[in-house]
């Protein structure tokens, strides 16, 4: 994978570091060559220090994201110079953010550079799920749909509820409304989004990705995949699905039915659901059904 | 409760300086509090926001309080900004979380705890898990220095559950660390090591990001039970372990430094440090180890390195902190050398910087500095014989330290490898 950057010399040793041999890091000459860079190449990881740009080049990189998405990194210290371009990148791209001098600022970059997600991946998801993904509420809609976009967001259901505005039985039942399995799913599917492109293409090895995504276990990763994507991590390095091919499998995964003004579904959940939260990393909180 | 917290520092603080810093900072949160609660409105805002940036443009721009401050000012604006993902509040949060940790150098631990415990509870509310762990876990390093074992211990588990659910393992594996840490402060070595042990399994399984901070509390964890080899074999597997942080190689490269001094070997502690000056780090970092590289040249009796430094250091940037460090370390040294007067000189200044901002341990430090040159002024004849008498023997270094002095010295001859 080539990682083009626009960062400064000590940042980019940084990157150089983090990267390693899992790719080439591209210094840009300036904003012209990032964008030239970005117009031309077709899957890449572009990371900028925010800092270093003008809220008009932000607003040139947002205009190029818009017309070929790219997976964007935003690597700064949080200084002044640095958040005018952070909010036009935040609001117009799918952006990760990674500050100096926070306790996880090496696992955040790590996690950023090295599980840089498939940006094509996101885009064509949101765009499959967008029946769905518009009869949400519009807080929960923007924040779905930013989760499944850039494969980055809240892990607990409750986290989901709390950030796209809602009660978690409201959450459940707008899910249920719109067409769209439960949020657990929904949050699985965002971290394969986010994990797919190191799996499939990459040498990392799966432990490594898996621990680098929060999965307590590569065996957790690996239950995801084989129940979203219907095979294990493992057989998609050997034979890489396409990106519609992913889109797909996981599209009639998340999707309950087609027709979304149809009643609300009232059967109970098929037995794939239960057994999809026994043993994932993210069935730790959430779980309201204990009776207690 | 955090308002009652910046009153009584206020009421204390012993200079304009500080008072200015904690009258912003009180200023600032209460700022952050009326945004939080009814948005950010420019009308009332930016008014109060501007006031409270040109007391900032009083102080000194390098110091790292002032530096978060400003950030904080800064980053409130963009409280609404982005909305739906919620990237405004984020910023504001990183902001603070900052603050809390910039408290930490003025010895403030009280009030960072004030600051990130403010952080973690907002942060949780608004669902960012992520944030509020980090918060936590270094709740539970000040509640540490405060010697609140049991807030320590709630804040660290705290950390430890919401890292899990946000999916931070290195997070989590940090918490672990810091129950390590307060086991040992305790006294309780034995669970420490178990604890330590068994967290650097962990680690190595699921966050290797997070080995450095588990080797570098095993060695501080040996030193104290007097294993000095053993601990300066742990700092340099936590050099060797900080990849490329840059930040976590200047942190076990110091570490290692101090280890190697108590094990008797001062002279590869030196070079250690002088490899250290040869990576690119930040001025801050440099300055300081010119600093610890100061304090060793006298151990050393380096009469003439001691002076060189001493003198390079002087128009340097310094934060106020290493401003009562530097002044503590040159009485120290010239004790050493046995010019008491220059001695008792530097020594009132570092107690007075020190008391001016609040350093307590500092200002500890240059009491009994104080008091070690009165010591050494009322039986001046003797003082020489005896600190050459002090001087450090190094004793003989098994196979281990050698290979281990050998990089350090590789170290200094390819610059790139540091």
């Amino acid at each position: 994978m080539q990682y083009v950057v626009l960062v400064g010399p000590s940042m980019q040793r940084r990157i150089e570091g983090v990267v390693g041999s899992a790719g080439s890091v591209v210094p840009a000459r300036d904003l012209e060559g990032l964008l030239a860079a970005m117009r031309n190449q077709d899957s890449l990881c572009v990371v900028i220090d925010p800092s270093l740009i003008t809220p008009a080049d932000a607003a040139a990189i947002v205009r190029q994201f818009a017309s070929a998405p790219q997976t964007i990194v935003a690597y700064a210290p949080a200084v002044r110079e640095a958040f005018e371009s952070s909010i036009i990148l935040a609001q117009g791209t799918t952006a990760q953010f990674v500050f100096q001098g926070m306790p996880n600022e090496t696992p955040a970059l790590n996690q950023a550079l090295l599980l840089a997600p498939d940006a094509h991946l996101g885009h064509m998801l949101t765009t499959a799920l967008a029946p769905q993904l518009d009869a949400l509420p519009q807080q929960l809609r923007v924040t779905v749909g930013t989760m499944l976009y850039s494969g980055v967001g809240p892990q607990t259901a409750d986290a989901l509820a709390i950030q796209g505005g809602i009660a978690r039985r409201s959450m459940d039942r707008a899910f249920e409304i719109a067409g769209l399995e439960s949020s657990r799913f929904l949050i699985a599917a965002a971290r394969v989004v986010r994990v797919y492109r190191a799996v499939a293409s990459s040498r990392l090895p799966f432990r490594r990705v898996a621990t680098m995504a929060g999965y307590a276990t590569q065996r957790a990763l690996d239950h995801h995949f084989n129940t979203l994507l219907g095979c294990s991590t493992d057989a998609i390095r050997r034979r890489p699905l396409t990106l519609d091919e992913v889109t797909e499998c996981l599209v009639s995964r998340l999707t309950t039915r087609q027709d979304v003004s149809a009643t609300p579904r009232t059967a109970p959940r098929t037995s794939t659901s239960s057994t999809f939260v026994r043993g994932a990393a993210v069935s730790t909180t959430g779980n309201t059904f204990t009776g207690r | 409760m955090h308002a009652q917290s910046f009153l009584d520092a206020i009421g204390s603080a012993h200079s304009a300086e500080t008072r200015t810093l904690l009258t912003v900072g009180f200023g600032l949160v209460q700022q952050y509090h009326a945004i939080r609660d009814r948005g950010f409105d420019a009308s009332v805002d930016d008014a109060a926001l501007a006031a409270l940036r040109a007391q900032l443009d009083t102080l000194s721009p390098l110091d790292r309080e002032v530096m978060a401050l400003r950030a904080i000012a800064d980053a409130l604006p963009h409280w609404d900004a982005s909305a739906a993902s919620a990237f405004g509040r984020r910023l504001v949060y990183t902001t603070l979380l900052q603050y809390g940790q910039a408290l930490f150098g003025r010895a403030a631990a009280t009030l960072a705890v004030t600051v990130l415990e403010l952080v973690a509870v907002h942060a949780e509310l608004d669902g960012e898990d992520g944030l509020s762990a980090q918060a936590r876990l270094l709740c539970g390093f000040a509640w540490r220095t405060l010697g609140d074992w049991d807030a320590s211990r709630q804040a660290y588990e705290r950390a430890y559950e919401l890292s899990r659910s946000a999916g931070e393992l290195t997070i989590a594996i940090r918490t672990r660390v810091g129950l390590g840490y307060n086991a040992s402060a305790r006294g309780d070595l034995p669970g420490a090591r178990a604890l330590l042990r068994a967290t650097a399994t962990r680690a190595a399984r699921l966050a290797p990001e997070a080995l450095p901070y588990v080797y570098l509390a095993q060695a501080n964890l040996e030193s104290i039970s007097g294993q000095y080899e053993e601990a300066v074999a742990l700092c340099y597997r936590a050099r060797q372990a900080a990849g490329a942080d840059e930040e976590m190689q200047y942190a076990s490269m110091v570490d290692l430094a101090q280890c190697l001094v108590d094990y008797g070997a001062p002279d590869v502690a030196e070079k250690a440090l002088r490899a250290v000056l040869l990576s690119d780090l930040d001025v801050r970092h440099k300055i300081q180890t010119k600093i610890h590289l100061l304090l060793l040249s006298a151990t050393l009796r380096r009469e003439a390195d001691f002076a060189a430094l001493r003198d390079d250091l002087v128009p340097a940037p310094f934060t106020v902190r290493q401003r009562a460090l530097y002044h503590l370390y040159v009485a120290q040294g010239l004790r050493t050398f046995g010019k008491l007067d220059d001695a008792r000189t530097s020594a009132d200044t570092a107690l007075s910087v020190a008391r001016e901002h609040s350093l307590f341990q500092l200002m500890f430090q240059a009491e009994e500095e104080v008091r070690a040159i009165e010591a050494a002024a009322s039986r001046a004849h003797r003082v020489r014989e005896e600190v050459l008498e002090a001087a450090p023997r190094a004793p003989r270094m098994s196979r281990r330290l050698e290979r281990i002095a050998g990089a350090i010295s590789t170290m200094l001859e390819a610059p790139a490898a540091v």
